[in-house]
C-alpha cells in the first residue's frame, strides 16, 4: 500500500463534490476525514503539522481540472539514455 | 531582483544543462515544531540542482528528502506517454540559493542518481525568476 493511499482515493472521490464549494482552495486530509480547507498551501501544510506533527496527512489543491504534472527528462528517462 | 550570474563549460551546459548550487531544508513550519518539542533539526543539504524549463514541477532526490527526514503530503499526478494513471510521492521542500528561500514549495520526490543533482528546479519555482541562457556566452543568469 502506498503512502497516503487511503487519503488520495478519499479525496479522489470527494473531488467533484469539493469543486463546488472548495474551487481553489487547499483541503487537509487524514484517513478518510476532510480535517479544513484553507486559502493557502502554507495555511493547510501549517495546521496539518501543528494537528498532526511528524505524522502523515494529506495537502491537496481542489483544482477546476485534474492538473497533471510534466517532468519529461523523468518519465521519459532522457538523461543519459543508451541511443 | 538579487541575480547570480556563473559560467558553466560549453560542453557541460551541452550535456548536462545549466546547474546550480542550492541547498534543501526542512520547511520552517517543520522546524519551529521541532525546536519547540527539543528534537534535532536536520541540517539542510547542500548540492547541484538542475534548472530544466520542460518540468511544471521540481524534484528532489529520495535519497535528501529521506535524510531530511520530511514527510510526503501529497500524491502527485504525472503526465506520462504509457499510464495515464501514473502517480508519484509528494513533498514539503524549502529552496535555499544564497540568501534567496522559497519557504515551502511541493516537489516531486524522485531518484535524481543519474542526473547527479539533488534536485530539479522546475517551472514553478522558475515562474518566480528571470532565466537567461546565454549559450555563445557559455553563461547562466537566475534572477529572482
Amino acid at each position: 500500500m502506498m503512502e497516503l493511499e487511503v487519503e488520495y482515493k478519499f479525496f479522489k472521490s470527494k473531488r467533484r463534490e469539493w469543486l463546488e464549494r472548495y474551487r481553489d482552495k487547499y483541503v487537509l486530509v487524514k484517513g478518510e476525514e476532510l480535517i479544513d480547507v484553507f486559502s493557502s498551501l502554507n495555511d493547510a501544510y501549517r495546521d496539518g503539522v501543528r494537528r498532526f506533527g511528524t505524522q502523515p496527512f494529506l495537502v491537496k489543491k481542489v483544482a477546476g481540472e485534474e492538473i497533471k504534472e510534466k517532468i519529461p527528462v523523468l518519465v521519459l528517462g532522457l538523461v543519459h539514455a543508451k541511443v | 531582483m538579487p541575480r547570480y550570474e556563473w559560467e558553466v563549460p560549453p560542453e557541460e551546459l551541452r550535456e548536462r544543462g545549466p546547474l546550480c548550487n542550492i541547498e534543501i531544508s526542512v520547511p520552517q513550519v517543520m522546524i519551529d515544531l521541532l525546536a519547540e518539542s527539543d528534537q534535532p533539526i536536520p541540517d539542510s543539504i547542500p548540492g547541484p540542482a538542475l534548472i530544466d524549463t520542460g518540468a511544471s514541477i521540481s524534484a528532489v532526490d529520495m535519497a535528501v528528502l529521506e535524510a531530511l527526514q520530511i514527510n510526503q503530503v501529497d500524491v502527485i499526478e504525472l503526465a506520462t506517454p504509457s499510464n495515464p494513471q501514473a502517480i508519484g510521492p509528494g513533498f514539503p521542500a524549502r529552496f535555499i540559493f544564497r540568501d534567496k528561500v522559497i519557504e515551502l514549495s511541493i516537489v516531486l520526490g524522485a531518484d535524481l542518481r543519474p542526473f547527479n543533482a539533488i534536485a530539479i528546479i522546475g517551472r514553478d519555482i522558475l515562474s518566480n525568476c528571470l532565466l537567461i541562457y546565454f549559450g555563445t556566452r557559455e553563461r547562466v543568469l537566475l534572477s529572482y
